[in-house]
């Protein structure tokens, strides 16, 4: 077998597990992590909650069981530590003869907890606040920051336990600190033992292998995997499988799927391999997509170094390619930007049309950038803040973001200030409405800094990170989990949901309420909570939901999601929490577009209760005849808020866009246009409208069919049919 | 007074009009009739009133507001007598689901530039521009103008799409304006081209000869309908008309699609016949090869 071979192999391999994970776990609603099914003895399919807080079908192993002083489950830094350990210790080992790397997960340690948050520390004072504005607040969630791997590819696993015990012997003073320390090295222990049980998993395999090249492809396995039980990597493949059993642990600790600037990190790695002329593209593609495989992990290609300089290398490219090869779902986020390697950009847009899964997205860096220091950062720091998930940022190392995890739903907030105006103001207009909604959304906006404070102070007691501390800057020197104050920068990332819904809504009362007088506004919020029943119901909803849309481009709705992006923008940033924590803004709804319309009156621009709020910061589907794109990416760029955090633009084209004499360049003309303009991250498919339908109705005939749903990406037929209508719904309604 | 256009729509994010990344004004009204048109709301330069049934929920507004009885619900959906209407739109204005529209919308230059101007940087950055098409743009010069000599103080690649039916003085105001002209030829005999677009070519030929004098670069756009304009014949005689206009660039070969067709919207519109199918990719390169060795210095490509 030859490398691109092995890589066709991986990609069937990926098929198969993802069909055995459908019969067996059911419908995925979420990032397709590269999660393996663990061997039949091991598995007992439970519900729970996902490490991004929502409701998920998970496997786990019957023969664990957490070991805890409270009933509740296990909590803190030392019982995390050391029942991870636990489970790392008695997790399979996966070795597949074909792939560059050994390695892979089968669990989530998170599905062992029986509750999200430790019962020592209630905030039934904030529950008032959090229930009426129904908030996605801060308190328990986790990750959703990044990690610098330059740490841990300098260390290695041994290097990292040396400078535990170090720091141990440093920081003495508290049990905290002590719990901190015992919690990691419980941690590195469980690594070592699953590194090193791998190793003797590719010794007994090579031995039983007949094909020569393949029995030596699992002899060096056994070779690498033996020393990185304690020793930093040497090679390029070393670093790629150093990486990725770290990428394994921490997936598997509490969901982290950041893998960050790959490019960079490889880069001495492979110079050095070339150089001694042991190691071709051709191999390290093949490393990579193995690395690839077993983890859909986020990663930004290209960018800028502190000094500015464009950053792209022969990595960037590599990594493209590997993603490329495989065609599984994956994270790739492409820096565009005016100083950036244009030729990068181009090649992403040929791979998201020649293979149509959704890959790679784009990452609008000179926006980002310049939004970032308006928080008072320099441009050296803001221009090291990558895209390291769905559509957040982070500072490798050194920065607490916590981002995707808290979100204001403004219809929700509308929803209230609309109620609270009908039974306060007898003659209410447009502005009275707005002043009403700028209340509630502060009132909203300080439950949420209320909610990062408690997240602050308790997180570590409850579900720390420790994973992601081993390779950040400060928790390790000074005992403190990252949650905690372990590290350098903290911006908590608050994110408005349901733009379009709210901008619509507006519009669609100013019109028919204010100016036509169609309806009394009393009589409106009746409809509205009638949920538009009746004839005349629908025949209201009719007249509300045909009014301008926000995304038209000239309409009443663009200009109120401008003021709604700018007031949120204000009342995030107007101060810090009550503990000094900054917050920044961003716009995006990820996966939440279907709980948080399930749990939402009707809107007055026409949604019945309980359907989805509007995804992200785009418009609504059906916002204009044409559905261009051109003005998605206007209305896009004209409502971000400009902190450095992203409202990013979900766009889906017809595949015959591209076959146009320069289609490519256009098309990526579009998108330089869009991060011009201001845009953030461009989350894109490539999808026929025909096809998605027919996927739609026969799921199972189209195994490899791949979208990117929000900030991930994964395959069509695994989404529950809830999930496939949403993208239906946009695909069909914009294309 | 200012002039006004009726425009039936703004098309962002068009891809087939001209070079780069370009937005469509289509304006309404049109002096040819061809047979496999679907657009028939787009004759008339007038306002008028449109319905889309599928979006009718049968609430009975429109009849309600109408104080001509134009309007009457049927067994299937609404019915309408057109020659009791005064045209007042009231009927549209208040229909709930838009199921009743009107086609065409009065638009000042200012209202459709600032909607155009969106775009402004992508149409530079991507060698893009606006085209203007229809109906026929040259119906309503005096506005196309206006809108043309606004658009130029941004400096933007303007193009005119026509079916090149118009009077010559009035045509070359116009074309004056444009940098580029998309230019329709639907068939190269007069009496033919009269009975399958309701006028003879003469008219058309002659603004094209001027077209091509006047140093205006020129791509030739030439729907090829079956059994209609395909044959042979025509493609030879076409070849010959281009092969000396040297202003001639391309030559864009438009397969019939019947895509659109449920898009017929007035009234009286659905009666007519579409059974026109649509030509092979094969047949559209052997027009492609045909013409190619005739005009050498042509790019012929088709879609």
């Amino acid at each position: 077998m030859n490398y691109d071979e092995r890589i066709k192999h991986l990609y069937r391999q990926k098929l198969q597990f993802t069909e055995e994970k459908r019969q067996a776990i059911g419908y995925i609603d979420s990032d397709d992590s590269g999660m393996i099914l663990p061997p039949p003895e091991k598995r007992r399919k439970i519900e729970t909650i996902s490490s991004s807080g929502m409701p998920v079908t998970d496997m786990i192993f019957p023969d664990f069981q957490p070991v805890s002083a409270s009933e509740e489950g296990f909590f803190g830094l030392r019982e995390c530590g050391e029942n991870y350990e636990r489970l790392l210790k008695m997790h399979p080992v996966f070795v597949d003869r074909a792939s560059g790397l050994a390695g892979a997960f089968m669990t989530n340690f998170n599905s062992y907890r029986k509750t999200q948050w430790n019962p020592k520390h209630p905030y039934t004072e904030l529950m008032p606040v959090l229930e009426k504005y129904q908030l996605v607040h801060a308190i328990g969630a986790s990750q959703h920051f990044c990690q610098d791997f330059t740490i841990g590819l300098e260390l290695g696993f041994g290097g990292l336990k040396e400078k535990l015990l170090k720091y141990q012997q440093v920081n003495r003073d508290t049990k905290k600190q002590q719990d901190f320390y015992e919690g990691c090295l419980a941690i590195i222990r469980g690594m070592q033992d699953w590194i090193g049980r791998t190793a003797e998993e590719c010794k007994k395999k090579s031995q039983e292998e007949s094909d020569s090249e393949l029995k030596e492809n699992l002899e060096q396995l056994y070779r690498i995997n033996t020393r990185l039980v304690s020793q930093p990597p040497e090679t390029f493949r070393e670093a790629c499988q150093w990486i990725l059993w770290y990428q394994l642990g921490a997936r598997m600790y509490n969901g982290s799927g950041s893998l960050g600037r790959l490019d960079i990190y490889l880069q001495p790695y492979y110079e050095k391999d070339r150089a001694a002329g042991c190691l071709d593209d051709e191999e390290a593609v093949y490393y990579l997509a193995s690395m690839l495989v077993r983890d859909t992990g986020y990663i930004q290609i290209g960018g800028y170094g502190p000094d500015g300089k464009d950053n792209t290398n022969r990595l960037s490219y590599l990594i493209l390619e590997a993603a490329h090869r495989l065609k599984i779902p994956s994270n790739i986020g492409l820096a565009i930007g005016e100083g950036i390697d244009r030729n990068l950009l181009r090649r992403g847009v040929e791979i998201q049309f020649g293979d149509k899964c959704g890959n790679p997205r784009f990452v609008g860096v000179d926006s980002l950038i310049q939004g970032f220091m308006k928080n008072g950062y320099d441009y050296g720091t803001a221009a090291g803040r990558i895209n390291a998930g769905c559509h957040w940022m982070s500072i490798p190392g050194r920065e607490y973001s916590l981002q995707d995890c808290i979100k204001i739903n403004l219809a929700t907030i509308l929803d209230v200030a609309i109620h609270d105006v009908r039974d306060s103001e007898p003659d209410p207009d447009m502005n009275v409405i707005w002043a009403y909604f700028e209340k509630h959304l502060r009132a909203a906006a300080a439950g949420i800094a209320a909610s990062i404070d408690i997240q602050y102070k308790h997180m570590y007691d409850t579900f720390p990170e420790l994973f992601l501390d081993l390779l950040c800057y400060g928790p390790v020197e000074k005992g403190i989990d990252a949650s905690n104050g372990g590290l350098e920068y903290y911006n908590f990332g608050v994110d408005a949901s349901a733009l379009a819904v709210v901008a619509d809504s507006l519009a669609a009362m100013e019109e028919m309420v204010f100016e036509k007088g169609r309806y009394s506004f009393a009589e409106m919020v009746e409809l509205l909570d009638a949920d538009w029943s009746g004839p005349e119901g629908e025949k209201a909803r009719q007249y509300f939901s045909n009014c301008g849309k926000y995304g038209q481009g000239v309409s009443a709705a663009d200009r109120y999601a401008v003021k709604l992006s700018q007031c949120f923008t204000q009342e995030i940033t107007r101060a810090a929490t009550p503990d000094g924590h900054r917050m920044i803004p961003g716009i995006f709804s990820w996966a939440n577009t279907i709980p948080m319309g399930k749990i939402l009156g009707a809107s007055p621009n026409g949604r019945k209760a309980q359907e989805p709020i509007s995804h992200g910061a785009n418009p609504n589907p059906g916002f204009r005849e044409d559905g261009a794109a051109t003005a998605i990416s206007c209305a896009i760029a004209s409502v971000q808020p400009g902190f450095g955090n992203t409202a990013p633009m979900q766009l889906e084209l017809e595949p015959g866009v591209a076959k146009e004499e320069g289609g490519v360049e256009l098309i990526a003309e579009l998108l330089a246009d869009h991060c011009r303009r201001g845009g953030t991250l461009i989350n894109l498919n490539i999808l026929n409208a025909e096809k998605i339908l027919e996927a739609n109705e026969n799921p199972e005939k189209y195994p490899d069919l791949i979208v990117r749903v929000t900030g991930f990406s994964a395959y069509f037929a695994s989404l529950s049919p809830q999930f496939r209508q949403l993208v239906v719904d946009r695909v069909v309604r914009t294309l | 007074m200012k002039p006004r256009g009726i425009i039936t729509n703004i098309q962002r994010f068009s891809l087939h009009d001209g070079p780069g990344i370009r937005t469509t004004v289509f304006f309404k009204g049109c002096p040819l009739r061809c047979l496999w048109c679907h657009n028939p709301e787009t004759y008339a330069g007038e306002r008028e009133l449109c319905y889309k049934k599928s979006q009718c929920i049968a609430c009975g507004q429109c009849v309600e507001e109408c104080s001509q009885g134009a309007l009457s619900a049927g067994t299937d959906g609404l019915r309408y007598t057109k020659a009791s209407c005064i045209h007042c739109f009231h009927c549209a204005q208040n229909c709930p689901s838009r199921a009743l529209f009107v086609c065409g919308e009065s638009r000042s230059v200012e209202e459709t530039a600032e909607e155009i101007l969106l775009d402004k940087g992508l149409y530079k950055s991507s060698g893009g521009g606006v085209t203007f098409s229809g109906g026929e743009a040259t119906l309503q010069s005096e506005f196309v103008i206006s809108l043309a000599s606004r658009l130029k103080r941004e400096n933007l690649h303007l193009a005119l799409d026509t079916c090149g039916y118009c009077k010559p003085e009035i045509f070359r105001k116009v074309v004056k304006e444009m940098d580029l002209c998309l230019f329709d030829i639907k068939h190269s005999d007069a009496d033919r081209h009269k009975e399958l677009t309701g006028t003879d070519n003469w008219l058309i030929m002659e603004n094209l000869a001027y077209l091509n004098g006047m140093g205006k670069k020129i791509q030739i756009r030439i729907p090829v309908i079956p059994g209609m304009n395909d044959s042979r014949d025509n493609f030879e005689r076409i070849s010959e008309i281009l092969s000396d206009m040297e202003m001639v660039e391309e030559v864009m070969l438009l397969g019939y699609h019947p895509l659109g067709l449920s898009k017929v919207f007035q009234f009286d519109g659905h009666q007519k016949d579409f059974k026109i199918r649509q030509p092979k990719k094969e047949e559209l390169e052997e027009v492609q090869a045909f013409l190619q060795v005739r005009l050498p210095s042509v790019k012929i490509r088709f879609r």
